[in-house]
């Protein structure tokens, strides 16, 4: 079964500190998979690696049997890869239903309008349409997020840390949100803390620490896993 | 050989002045990430102050230097408030208007020297215009030679000051690293305040300094801007060991430019040698500037 | 109907503008076409400058090799103003990508003192390639025609350039990414928009218009001196004109401009003297820097709804 997205001996280094250190894994299409570790292991410089937001000190990315490896940032929602950020980033001189008509799209903007006002009501944000960005909560910034990243038609998405603070009901709603993506067609990679919500969401889990991947498995598995519990309990 | 020589010694002399001129906007950025358009100003400022000053109390110019600096470092540290306040994070396009008030307080000093001073030349008047040292077959200019060694004893000084009293250290913390500082206790704003203050103060001098070897008038703040900037941005932005040795290079090749090469060419070597050093490596030529 | 009614007073000040010359005398016409100018001054550097967020400090670099390209055409290449005019224009764009393409990548203030000293340079250039430029005696351009037809001239690109913008930039999908670039420019990259090429665009756009006001500027000086058209003064005065009108909005530039040039002529007819100017002009972007960093559109701005391109003209949807 051919993967989506396939990661060899990434690793990445600034100056003497090695953020990221020869991790490789598989997503195939359908799953969602979450990476999980202690704060510092590398996540979100995995994820910016992907993303191509920080460029590679070494190993390879295929995506849907592209090279991503020296590809521009932007070309990355061009080819199916959409992310969020950690820390909600609205374009806040802008109405919702404009953030969401900025993504690049080489359809026309009517068409855009359309899909948009489609995207907001399924995140019920559509009566905030024409509010201006800056005025939303920190819940339904992250669902802005959201839509941002879908407006790309992804194939894959990336979100990071996406119910950081964000209420049990909500959390509740983003779990049926992206288990109906799934079954769309959509393949998600997550970075998460909450181990709760990813043990309802996740086939499978890849822990990091110290920028290295030292588990990968089920839910089950890698919380029995010795070397897991060792990196969380602290050594 | 000797022209070579000679134009060696009046690099580095001038050279000497420059870090004077350029140490405290390195430090101001290195701490408060401001670049003053102001300096050429506050140096013409200097001069002026120098020479009224040593008119009224009857002084050798490099006499009334201190006072200048106590002067322009009150100055400085009284406006930084105010720079503070444009520049912090939560206002509008923050980080582009400490730019734009540095440059719109440049036109009012510049605007009010002409109105209170007029556009004429003036020089300050020293004794030891008539001093020239001999050295072999080199001239040492005595004006020219003792800026230099006033310019390296207050270098030292400064170097002193941030590297070996604790006050020094607090604001080298400060520049490290804002929050850290502020959790061991360290204020950041009146830290700002005493930065700018010594910058304000430095630069003032330098103007005493460079009104004691040249002439000046209110639009020569233009010019100075355009070197500091030389100086700062080659040296790597707070970097201050970068900032002695482009001050010295910029010495060097604006005396080697008068002496080889058409002095009309001096502006334009310097504009496009800063242009291509900004875009090549904007951290400076050792590459160890700040952001 | 409601529409029609909406547009009205800009149909009534279109009017106004095209009638003006016949309405007052030749001194106050002057002054118009030079604020014209400047508001295609202005709003050529907003764009940059507002839109992306970049300062660029050296905009008279565009204005100048402007005036000079056109004038050099005329004059050296005997080419008529039809043509000269349009390749000056064409020159300013070339400088600008010419320029942009290094340089937009680097931010902040590096990038306000990079484009500073490039300008610089290029005075400096046209001073001393005298073969070229007639060094700092200047080129001297034959006379095209008279006050009124600049007039027209300026107003015919102060127009020309607002309406182009209008429809590029305002709920447009390019101005939606120009405003995604200047807000989070990563976020902007991840959202699939060429950031640099959004930038570098903006760039060649702004060198274009400025290019072009200082070909017309040649024509109706005649005489071109690198004194005169790279002038720190012309990028200053963009740079405040457009932050007092308000920084990244439409119109702010333009009313900057006129507010700003004509309280400087009004300065200098009481008081007879430049330099009182100069402190004025200081002390307003002092002010605007601490008190209404949004400029004087920003203000009103932001007691609208959401949109960053809010309507100025239609009724609300």
């Amino acid at each position: 079964m051919s993967a989506l997205l396939r990661a060899e001996h990434l690793s990445k280094n600034f100056g003497g500190l090695a953020a990221v250190r020869d991790v490789s894994f598989e997503v195939r299409k359908g799953e969602i998979v979450g990476i999980i570790g202690p704060n510092g292991s590398g996540k979100s410089t995995l994820f910016n690696l992907l993303s191509r937001h920080y460029p590679l000190s070494g190993g390879q990315v295929w995506f849907d049997g592209l090279e991503l490896t020296r590809l521009p940032t932007h070309r990355c929602s061009r080819v199916g890869l959409a992310r969020t950020f950690q820390t909600p980033s609205p374009f806040t001189r802008m109405s919702v239903l404009e953030n969401l008509l900025a993504v690049y799209r080489p359809e026309p903007l009517e068409v855009m309008r359309q899909r948009a006002k489609e995207i907001l009501r399924r995140l019920q944000l559509d009566r905030l349409e024409s509010e201006p960005a800056s005025s939303c909560s920190g819940g339904q910034l992250k669902l802005l997020e959201i839509g941002r990243a879908l407006m790309t038609r992804p194939k894959l998405l990336l979100l990071d840390e996406c119910v950081a603070g964000v209420n049990p009901v909500l959390r509740a709603q983003i779990i049926e949100l992206l288990k109906g993506l799934r079954g769309e067609g959509l393949t998600i990679l997550l970075i998460e803390h909450d181990m709760d919500w990813v043990q309802k969401l996740c086939d499978r889990l890849l822990v990091m620490h110290h920028g290295e991947l030292i588990a990968s498995g089920t839910f089950e598995a890698v919380t029995q896993n010795p070397t897991v519990l060792e990196a969380y309990l602290g050594r | 050989m000797i022209q070579f020589l000679q134009s060696t010694i009046d690099g580095l002399l001038i050279g000497g002045v420059l870090v004077v001129l350029s140490l405290g906007m390195s430090l101001a950025f290195g701490v408060m990430r401001i670049v003053d358009f102001a300096v050429g100003e506050w140096l013409m400022l200097g001069a002026f102050a120098a020479f009224f000053l040593s008119g009224w109390l009857h002084l050798e110019p490099l006499l009334v230097a201190p006072l200048v600096f106590v002067v322009f470092f009150a100055v400085g540290y009284l406006f930084q408030p105010l720079l503070e306040r444009v520049t912090s994070g939560k206002r509008a396009h923050a980080n582009l208007m400490g730019l734009v008030l540095t440059f719109g307080l440049s036109q009012v000093i510049r605007g009010g020297a002409l109105m209170g001073f007029g556009r004429d030349n003036r020089s300050l008047k020293t004794g030891l215009s008539d001093l020239t040292l001999f050295w072999g077959p080199l001239i040492v200019p005595g004006p020219k030679l003792v800026t230099f060694i006033a310019g390296f004893a207050l270098t030292l000084a400064f170097l002193y000051f941030l590297y070996r009293t604790s006050l020094g250290l607090r604001v080298r913390m400060v520049a490290q690293d804002k929050t850290s500082a502020a959790l061991l206790g360290v204020q950041a704003s009146w830290i700002n305040s005493l930065v700018y203050g010594l910058h304000v103060g430095l630069t003032a001098v330098a103007g005493v300094f460079i009104g004691m070897l040249f002439t000046f008038n209110p639009e020569v703040g233009a010019r100075y801007a355009l070197y500091t900037f030389f100086v700062v941005v080659l040296g790597g932005m707070g970097y201050l060991p970068g900032v002695l040795v482009a001050a010295l290079v910029l010495g060097l090749v604006q005396s080697y430019v008068t002496a080889y090469l058409d002095p009309r060419y001096i502006s334009l070597a310097a504009f496009a040698i800063l242009y291509l050093v900004l875009v090549i490596s904007p951290r400076g030529l050792l590459r160890r500037g700040l952001e | 109907m409601n529409r029609l009614l909406a547009l009205l007073p800009g149909a009534a000040g279109i009017v106004l503008l095209l009638a003006l010359p016949m309405l007052i005398p030749v001194f106050w016409m002057r002054i118009a076409t030079e604020t014209l100018m400047w508001a295609v001054l202005a709003v050529s550097w907003n764009l940059v400058g507002g839109y992306t967020g970049y300062l660029n400090f050296g905009h008279a670099a565009f204005f100048g090799v402007g005036a000079y390209a056109t004038a050099i055409l005329t004059v050296k290449a005997h080419l008529p103003f039809a043509l000269s005019l349009p390749l000056g224009g064409l020159v300013g764009a070339v400088l600008a990508l010419v320029l942009g393409l290094p340089t937009l990548r680097i931010r902040g203030a590096y990038f306000a003192i990079a484009t500073w000293a490039f300008a610089e340079a290029m005075s400096q250039i046209a001073t001393v390639w005298e073969g070229l430029t007639g060094g700092s005696e200047g080129l001297r351009m034959p006379a095209l025609a008279d006050n009124r037809a600049f007039y027209y001239l300026m107003l015919g690109l102060l127009l020309l350039t607002l309406l182009g913008l209008h429809f590029l930039l305002r709920r447009s999908k390019y101005g939606y990414w120009l405003v995604a670039v200047r807000e989070q420019e990563d976020v902007a990259k991840a959202m699939g928009i060429d950031v640099f090429r959004a930038k570098l665009s903006v760039f060649l756009l702004s060198g274009l218009i400025a290019a072009l006001a200082g070909g017309i500027y040649a024509y109706w000086i005649t005489i071109i001196t690198p004194k005169e058209v790279f002038k720190v003064l012309i990028t200053d005065n963009s740079v405040v004109m457009s932050l007092f009108g308000g920084l990244g909005t439409f119109w702010g530039p333009v009313v900057g401009a006129a507010v700003v040039h004509l309280s400087a002529r009004l300065l200098w007819l009481s008081y007879g003297s430049d330099v009182v100017y100069i402190v004025a002009i200081g002390m307003a972007v002092c002010l605007v820097a601490v008190f209404i960093p949004n400029g004087l559109l920003g203000l009103l701005e932001r007691r609208r709804k959401g949109s960053a391109f809010a309507p100025q003209k239609e009724a609300s949807p």
